[in-house]
């Protein structure tokens, strides 16, 4: 017998997972501290003193724990950066954005973080936090960090 | 500039978890196995599978090798939609996914001829009267589409 | 192990390691490579979390491989950790596994472990499959019944209160078992294991470095891992081959004959009550269909010829990833004589089982306090 079209070729699935992902205190007091003042918190190991943004209750370096928060940036200096010119549906903002790990004043790791994608942020620039006017507690709480002299020159 | 946290107190609400979501999107390739298997039902109303060419079993899902002794299985067959049952469970547990509202009988059906188990589901019968080994006949739906509900259920043959 | 909400998963695990490598009086600096385990990414949404688990227990700069077996991942990660230094490679290796369901919801992931071309719409996780299961099993061997199941719960139900890792502490009696509401029949409520948190973690050594390290280290007498595919012919779910053949690997090499007599204790993966009956006959303890008199009989209990359980077992607690090695750490506790009050006096060989996926991997591992 013969078999009809259309063939079968792909099956469509969609999967939305929901999560709440516990944070532990170390990470949930960087949070609160974001949600709550504007502030970034490190953790800093007290055996080999690394200052680590965003904090852990434990030195990746030393494997030592690590309990004590210090305040770095809110100034930091890009190492790197990767733009994306078209956000994908789903990406972390819906206009042009660059990638930036950012070396926080104070820090001895980089933070993974965004900024404008319009040639005023690169690799060197020193960067500051633009914060969201609505904060709930989550990374996102900062929209991205723009560079320094904007901000001083009575930006947001 | 480093300076360690003055203890601020307790906030009222510190964060100690994030909500959030993966939202997976998928195409599945059927493959040419599952096209011709999916197609019979939907426009011949009928199970086609595969059986190796070198132990002769009759396979279910139908795939182009044979799980049991790697031969290859290139030999297309008719399987009747009747069979026996090989085991089944009442589901009352509300799942992700389920064909239908609990509860419901969930069975394993032999189908005669074929070596492997075929999935699905009981209808008119009641629960206590369903036994290991009693005879089934598929009731196809009118609606085919190319998917396992283009049959509705097995009941007592 | 229970509901973790103070931790995040990274430092949960660094809990375990750091636990083990305390016990052995290590630190990082003395691990040569590192085993992590954990059950499909997709429980708790994040991918490749050896990346996040990794930093944790230590691992940086090590040679590091995440394993994933279905349910007994936890066993076949301490199996890994095992071949990495009876293979002569590495001599103080670190093996992980756990589990953190809280963070997600395990129907998720449980659904797509199945064929989205074939059974994931019918397949209702693991609960459906062992009702499966056990309905093959009860209608094979009419003398085998619900209670007898329920006697397992009950056994094991109690053998969790001398377990303070256990989740679930409270006894139950065949009656509350029976009458419990049901879930996937011949399956209830209490014929269940729990959805839990929870982290294992072991440091396995070779010889010279063992012994320098522990008065009375447990020696990994036996393996075995075996698997097999749930839709090929020929498959048995009421009598797993995979089971069976691992079994027979570990008992070769450990030289058990006889296991109800070589043994003096075995900890068993039973996710549901009915499995324990399973079990008992795929790994030898009796001949098959005799899983219900052998429960009746007393022989598996605590003061039995062989105790089956002493932790409470999967029932007590079932932190998917975790489970299989905890099986493993109970029973290499047992014979160093550290299992606390839930210990069997004497005992020297004791067999840990781990079953994983729609009942296709089998991992038997045996320990002795000697080799």
């Amino acid at each position: 017998m013969d078999l009809k079209e259309p063939r079968l070729v792909f099956l469509e699935a969609n999967n939305s997972c929901p999560y709440r992902w516990s944070t532990g205190e170390i990470v949930g007091s960087f949070l609160t501290a974001l949600r709550d003042h504007g502030k970034l918190l490190a953790s800093k190991c007290p055996a080999c003193y690394r200052v680590a943004c965003p904090p852990a209750s434990y030195c990746e370096e030393c494997g030592a724990a690590a309990t004590e928060l210090v305040e770095v940036g809110p100034t930091g200096v890009v190492v790197s950066s990767a733009g994306v010119e078209e956000p994908w549906a789903g990406a972390p903002l819906d206009v042009p954005f660059c990638y930036v790990l950012i070396r926080l004043a104070g820090a001895d790791t980089s933070l993974l973080h965004l900024a404008p994608n319009d040639g005023s942020v690169h690799p060197g620039s020193t960067v500051r936090p633009e914060l969201r006017p609505e904060r709930n507690g989550s990374i996102t709480d900062i929209k991205w960090f723009v560079a320094a002299g904007e901000v001083e020159r009575g930006g947001p | 500039m480093i300076e360690a946290v003055k203890d601020p107190g307790e906030p009222e609400n510190p964060v100690r978890e994030v909500e959030g979501s993966l939202d997976l999107r998928f195409r599945h390739s059927y493959g040419e196995h599952y096209d011709r298997f999916y197609r019979e039902m939907r426009d011949n109303r009928r199970i086609m599978t595969v059986k190796c060419s070198r132990c002769g079993a009759v396979l279910l899902p139908p795939r182009p090798y044979c799980g049991f002794c790697f031969s290859e299985a290139d030999e297309w067959v008719e399987l009747p939609d009747e069979g026996t049952l090989l085991t089944y469970t009442i589901v009352h547990l509300p799942f992700k996914g389920q064909p239908t509202e609990p509860p419901y009988a969930y069975a394993f059906i032999m189908l005669n001829g074929a070596d492997v188990q075929f999935p699905h589901m009981l209808g008119e019968v009641e629960f206590d009267d369903i036994e290991v080994g009693m005879r089934l006949k598929a009731v196809w739906s009118e609606d085919r589409k190319g998917t396992l509900h283009d049959i509705r259920y097995f009941r007592p043959a | 192990m229970s509901r973790r909400d103070d931790v995040n998963v990274a430092e949960m695990v660094r809990e375990a390691a750091l636990c083990a490598m305390n016990d052995a009086g290590i630190g990082p600096s003395q691990i040569d490579a590192v085993v992590i385990g954990s059950a499909p990414e997709i429980f708790e949404g994040v991918n490749s979390p050896e990346n996040w688990v990794g930093p944790a227990v230590g691992a940086g700069g090590k040679p590091v491989m995440r394993i994933h077996t279905g349910g007994t991942v936890g066993a076949s990660t301490g199996v890994a950790a095992f071949y990495h230094v009876a293979g002569g490679v590495f001599d103080t290796v670190l093996a992980v596994s756990y589990e953190k369901l809280s963070d997600g919801v395990a129907q998720y992931g449980l659904s797509a472990c199945y064929d989205p071309l074939w059974d994931r719409d019918f397949a209702c996780g693991a609960p459906a499959l062992v009702g499966l299961q056990s309905n093959l099993y009860l209608s094979r061997y009419p003398g085998v019944n619900e209670e007898h199941a329920a006697m397992v719960a009950v056994k094991n139900r109690r053998n969790a209160l001398n377990n303070p890792h256990a989740q679930l502490r409270r006894e139950v009696t065949v009656r509350d078992v029976l009458d419990s509401a049901p879930i996937a029949t011949p399956i209830k409520l209490l014929d269940c294991c729990p959805t839990s948190d929870g982290a294992a973690a072991m440091v396995i050594a070779e010889d010279r470095t063992a012994r320098r390290l522990c008065p009375r280290p447990a020696w990994f007498a036996g393996v075995g891992t075996c698997s097999e595919s749930p839709y090929v012919p020929h498959v048995d779910m009421a009598y797993p081959e995979s089971c069976v053949r691992a079994a027979q690997q570990a008992y070769q090499m450990a030289w058990v004959y006889e296991p109800l007599r070589d043994l003096d204790v075995a900890e068993v993966y039973e996710a549901f009550s009915f499995q324990e009956l399973i079990w008992s006959e795929t790994l030898g303890l009796c001949s098959p269909g005799g899983g219900g008199r052998l429960v009746e009989s007393g022989a598996t209990a605590m003061d039995g010829e062989l105790p089956v359980n002493p932790s409470g077992g999967v029932l007590s607690a079932n932190p998917i990833g975790a489970t299989a090695m905890i099986r493993q750490v109970e029973a290499a506790m047992q014979v160093m004589g550290r299992a606390g009050d839930r210990q069997v006096p004497g005992a020297r060989k004791a067999l840990a089982h781990a079953w994983g996926g729609a009942i296709q991997f089998s991992v038997v591992t045996i320990f002795a306090d000697e080799v």
